[in-house]
């Protein structure tokens, strides 16, 4: 069970397929917390205000949950695609091992790492319910210190575009990254 | 035969790629496109198609792997039928860093050709060539090591050989061969284009035949990711002593915060915005169109990634001032060797 998100509390079965739930929707069920989607709290608990996000302005962010004992598949899948996401992207050492042997090719462990951020950006899209968890992931990762460099420039990316973050909001979003990090994702933006 | 004393120097030349060039400075010259020294073949040559062309252009050894041509075809076919013109900041862009003035799969595939041409296996860092000494009326055979075999993707040795021919030719040598197949062919210029092809341009998953794990849109970005590679190469054979920008050398990526810490201290960074990270980078953002109707997500995903990468490791702004002189070496003559004896 270690391979799933950590604050993993419930489980349940379904079929052949065992479904877990997190903190935060064992929260939701409960009551006891509802995520404002006018506000994001950073991971070092500096708040970050932003405006509302425009596709639902002032909805809760999701209803409790009715089974809380039983996720629906596309949270399952979102619990691995997480997981599998946060292990692709923290390796910073053997990617600086992988451009000391290669320096002429991306390696491909910065691929992979994207390919799964992909995958979450389509269980998003396709899924909107799951919006705001996925929201709260890309901020995880864009802070994530431990991640590849790229990375988290993609979960920037995904998260300005989730959100719909304006200039002057995604600008307040990255002011404290590092200047690597704030640099790329300017030139990156700028050439699409 | 004695050996020769410049021998030593041969070790720890610049490689194209890996290579270390420690001065930051920088050139404002133009761009300037530059036509192939040696002559290639007009776009319309012989009447046949793009396709064929490029299939018939590269010249592989014997012994390069059967399977990892067919992904060079393969790959070669894409650029030959890409058509995409949906997105002209992007095509525009790459015509900027290029140096070409039309960006389509008829320039793009020329000026690839122009700097590419004999592909070798990577199963040897040690690499054959004949230095050329006409007042000895000699050709000393020897091989350098060309710094590849380390499981890099791939690696141009074109202005290695230039180099090692420049920094000899007060010992008497004035030109130089290149072995091919158990052939010395002249070599008169980077675009002569010679180049390793590692095993890290290809991946285990990589495959030919299509299935579940494997569609057509994750075959399309591993070939999108290997363009990038092999046009990154073609880069390699361009640029001049004069300007600074001789075989578009990679610098030591410094350590002054505006870089990936990833790549601090590693030789992984261009000071030239037109060099080869950017002209690869702007290859996958040009041809992905060739992805808009297979790719999902997720091969976005990847593919955005290795945008990224590359744009992490351009140290200056993409702006024409940072753009280095493409123009090559004038291409050197050629030397009748017939009645030349061998040195060994």
């Amino acid at each position: 069970m270690k391979r799933f998100l950590s604050g993993t509390v419930a489980l349940g079965l379904l079929g052949s397929g065992i479904y877990l739930m997190s903190l935060d929707e064992r929260s939701r069920e409960l009551g006891s917390a509802r995520i404002s989607e006018t506000s994001v709290v950073r991971s070092q608990d500096a708040p970050l205000v932003l405006s509302p996000s425009k596709e639902s302005p002032s909805t809760p962010l999701s209803p409790p949950l009715s089974k809380p004992e039983v996720l629906k598949p596309e949270n399952h899948s979102l619990s691995v695609a997480i997981e599998e996401s946060q292990a692709a992207r923290r390796r910073q050492e053997a990617l600086k091992e992988a451009v000391a042997a290669d320096p002429h090719a991306t390696p491909n462990l910065v691929i992979q790492s994207g390919r799964k951020l992909g995958e979450i950006a389509e269980l998003e899209k396709n899924n909107p319910e799951l919006k705001v968890q996925i929201q709260k992931f890309y901020l995880d990762c864009l802070e994530d210190t431990g991640a590849i460099t790229v990375t988290r420039v993609q979960c920037i990316d995904y998260y300005v575009k989730s959100r719909g973050l304006t200039q002057v909001e995604t600008d307040v979003l990255i002011k404290d990254l590092p200047l690597s990090i704030r640099k790329l994702y300017s030139r990156y933006t700028a050439r699409k | 035969m004695k050996p020769l004393t410049f021998m030593p120097l041969l070790l720890g030349l610049l490689v194209s790629c890996g290579g270390k060039v420690d001065e930051e400075s920088e050139t404002t010259a133009e761009v300037t496109y530059a036509n192939d020294p040696t002559g290639s073949e007009s776009p319309e040559a012989n009447g046949l198609s793009l396709g064929e062309r490029l299939a018939a252009h590269f010249r592989y050894t014997s012994d390069f792997a059967a399977e990892d041509k067919l992904f060079l075809t393969f790959d070669m076919k894409n650029l030959a039928n890409w058509s995409d013109t949906s997105r002209p900041e992007a095509l525009a862009k790459l015509g900027a860093v290029t140096g070409l003035t039309t960006v389509n799969a008829e320039t793009l595939s020329q000026w690839y050709m122009d700097r590419v041409t004999y592909l070798y296996p990577d199963n040897s860092s040690e690499f054959d060539i004949g230095l050329i000494i006409p007042a000895e009326q000699g050709v000393y055979r020897t091989s350098f090591s060309s710094g590849a075999a380390n499981g890099v993707a791939a690696l141009n040795i074109s202005a290695s050989l230039f180099q090692i021919l420049a920094q000899n030719q007060d010992q008497g040598v004035d030109g130089l061969q290149f072995l091919f197949d158990g052939d010395y062919l002249p070599f008169r210029s980077t675009h002569e284009g010679i180049v390793k092809i590692g095993p890290n341009l290809f991946s285990p998953d990589d495959t030919q035949e299509e299935g579940q794990q494997v569609g057509t849109g994750y075959r399309l970005v591993k070939s999108l990711f290997r363009l990038n590679v092999l046009m990154h190469e073609a880069r390699h054979s361009d640029g001049n002593t004069a300007a600074g920008s001789f075989g578009f050398a990679h610098v030591l990526c410094p350590d002054d915060g505006s870089v990936a810490s990833e790549l601090v201290g590693l030789s992984a960074c261009d000071k030239f915005a037109n060099g080869a990270y950017n002209v690869g980078g702007q290859v996958i953002s040009a041809l992905i169109g060739i992805c808009d109707k297979d790719c999902s997500p997720a091969d976005t995903g990847g593919l955005d990634a290795a945008r990224i990468d590359v744009l992490s490791r351009i140290l200056v702004d993409d702006v024409p001032e940072n753009y280095g002189d493409g123009t090559p070496e004038a291409a050197l003559p050629t030397i009748d060797t017939s009645a030349y004896s061998i040195l060994e």
